[in-house]
């Protein structure tokens, strides 16, 4: 009786770790291309954050997509491929293709990296949405940082440099906004 | 194991993993573009773990209500990091314990007055089983007195060993806590919050069962449900987020108070944990956990098990301290809208990588929990 108890248990222990592996592994698998809850949210907080903005410089009217730039392949932002912003397709290019960066109208630097000041540079007084999480992205120069509070996503804008650059934030986003840098 | 609970821990695995796959499925086509971006806003960037409650802080005027099943498995003896056998004890003792089950269904509440603090109340219901074995009486020592007839729990053959149970059941001691950030960096990527409560003694000290020695013996330590005395929860913990990981360490700390009705007072105990968790997708993360735990002997004696402790080793108040080192591998999932939205489950699989006991005690073998919980 005592070794069948034994048999029984050791069948259960093996198949709750059988099936631990199996979900570990193919969730690995399955999320090799794909993303994380909070990529999506960021892409689709980008997607709304654009439609509240204005290209008054008028290269979004003369171009034939609307172009976002990201550091690096997100594949949040993939579903934004079959839509259309402010008339326009979208399309997603990557930065490294630097021929293209001055015909970005949004660009979210992505990559793992604390300090794209140096990054931030290239898009200075051109009418570009740069969107990025560092720590002072905002205060830097950037227009839209992004952050985290209690596990929800948080923003700050720099309208200063918004306006700088002939881009007109809605008040709707501002007012949703955790800070807004105005001086 | 007996029958029922073996297919209970199936059952709910499989109930797991369905949702797993239907969750998969979903995710296909999953995206937020068409959500407003108020909705957006709202919603979580990371899965806070089922696992580790206490390390919970939540958003202001967010709620969650969770329950937890867990299972903890003991086979055999050890005394210090020593193994002993049934025969070990029975050269010693009287009785044996051979086998301990210990079931917790833990029912949790949690509520954010500000985004700094969280405050969280959780009531187990919990189900204990002690097997045992007993060496034939010797009638001429005078334990034969002790014997009420109790043939019914009886494998007993004269000259064997006798195998019984005992079990207890019903509501463990209420924990009502606070948890309050101390620190955090900006955007939250470093949060440091300090934890505080009390345990409350709702669960009994008096449980009790038949068995073959005596009718309503009262049961064992380790049996009972709660502490019978107000205890102070106290800790600290520290979480940390990338953008695809999350890590954290927490330290608990139980101090018991006084002494209960029955006269004594459970050694405190001191709980760490430290973890690293992966986030696969937005529906799956997967996390290992080393936990610590110590915990002090028991002070003071329930008079009832002082009559016993010749008996059995588990009647002996003073071998009940030890420690423990697990490790503890997890998988949760997280639905982020659908029906389902605001859920997670979770399952967490732990095995002991050390253990030294103030023994003989019961060797703990494996545990496994599994978790729900609904923000909203």
């Amino acid at each position: 009786m005592d070794i069948l108890t034994k048999s029984l248990r050791s069948t259960v222990f093996t198949l709750l770790l059988i099936s631990l592996v199996v979900a570990a592994g193919s969730g690995i698998t399955y999320a090799l291309n794909t993303s994380t809850q909070k990529q999506k949210v960021i892409a689709g907080a980008i997607y709304k954050f654009i439609k509240f903005i204005e290209w008054q410089d008028g290269s979004v009217h003369d171009s034939d997509s609307f172009n976002i730039c990201l550091q690096q392949y997100d594949a949040a932002f993939e579903p934004f491929k079959t839509r259309k912003m402010q008339g326009k397709a979208i399309q997603i290019h990557l930065l490294n293709e630097t021929a293209l960066a001055a015909n970005c109208h949004v660009v979210y630097m992505n990559h793992d990296s604390d300090n794209h000041v140096d990054l931030l540079q290239t898009f200075k007084n051109k009418s570009i949405v740069t969107i990025a999480s560092d720590k002072a992205f905002a205060s830097q120069g950037g227009i839209i940082e992004l952050g985290n509070h209690n596990n929800r996503l948080s923003f700050a804008i720099n309208q200063t440099v918004a306006k700088a650059n002939q881009l007109n934030v809605g008040f709707q986003l501002l007012s949703l906004a955790n800070d807004v840098i105005t001086n | 194991m007996c029958k029922a609970r073996r297919s209970k821990i199936v059952w709910v695995n499989s109930i797991f993993f369905s949702l797993a796959i239907s969750v998969s499925a979903n995710d296909v086509e999953e995206h937020f573009l068409d959500n407003s971006l108020e909705e957006i806003l709202q919603m979580p960037l990371d899965m806070n773990t089922v696992n580790i409650q206490e390390s919970h802080i939540h958003k202001k005027d967010e709620w969650m209500l969770g329950y937890r099943y867990m299972y903890m498995d003991m086979q055999g003896l050890q005394a210090g990091t020593n193994r002993l056998s049934s025969d070990d004890i029975l050269q010693n003792y009287q009785i044996a314990p051979t086998h301990m089950s210990m079931e917790m269904h833990m029912f949790s509440l949690m509520y954010a007055p500000t985004d700094d603090i969280t405050l969280m109340a959780m009531l187990p219901y919990k189900s204990h089983r002690m097997t045992m074995l007993m060496k034939p009486m010797n009638m001429n020592n005078g334990m034969g007195t002790m014997n009420t007839g109790m043939a019914s729990s009886s494998n007993m053959a004269n000259s064997e060993n006798q195998s019984f149970s005992t079990h207890s059941e019903g509501l463990g001691d209420l924990k009502i806590m606070a948890n309050g950030v101390l620190y955090r960096s900006r955007w939250d990527k470093h949060i440091v919050s300090l934890k505080g409560g009390l345990s409350l003694p709702v669960g009994s000290i008096n449980k009790r069962d038949d068995t073959p020695m005596m009718a309503n013996m009262v049961l064992p330590y380790s049996m009972q449900l709660g502490s019978g005395t107000t205890d102070f929860l106290t800790g600290v913990s520290y979480t940390g987020l990338s953008r695809d990981w999350s890590w954290g360490t927490q330290l608990l700390g139980r101090l018991h108070t006084g002494r209960n009705r029955n006269h004594y007072r459970l050694g405190d105990k001191l709980d760490t944990s430290i973890w690293l968790s992966r986030i696969w997708k937005s529906w799956i993360s997967s996390s290992m956990r080393f936990e610590g735990e110590w915990w002090q002997s028991i002070h003071g004696s329930n008079p009832d098990s002082d009559a016993m402790k010749m008996m059995s080793p588990m009647a002996n108040a003073t071998l009940t301290g030890g420690s423990r080192v697990n490790m503890l591998l997890s998988t949760e999932l997280y639905a982020p809208q659908g029906m389902l939205k605001g859920q997670h489950l979770g399952i967490e699989v732990g095995f002991p990588l050390y253990q030294s006991l103030k023994g003989p005690q019961m060797t703990t073998d494996w545990t496994v929990s599994m978790g729900w919980q609904w923000t909203f």
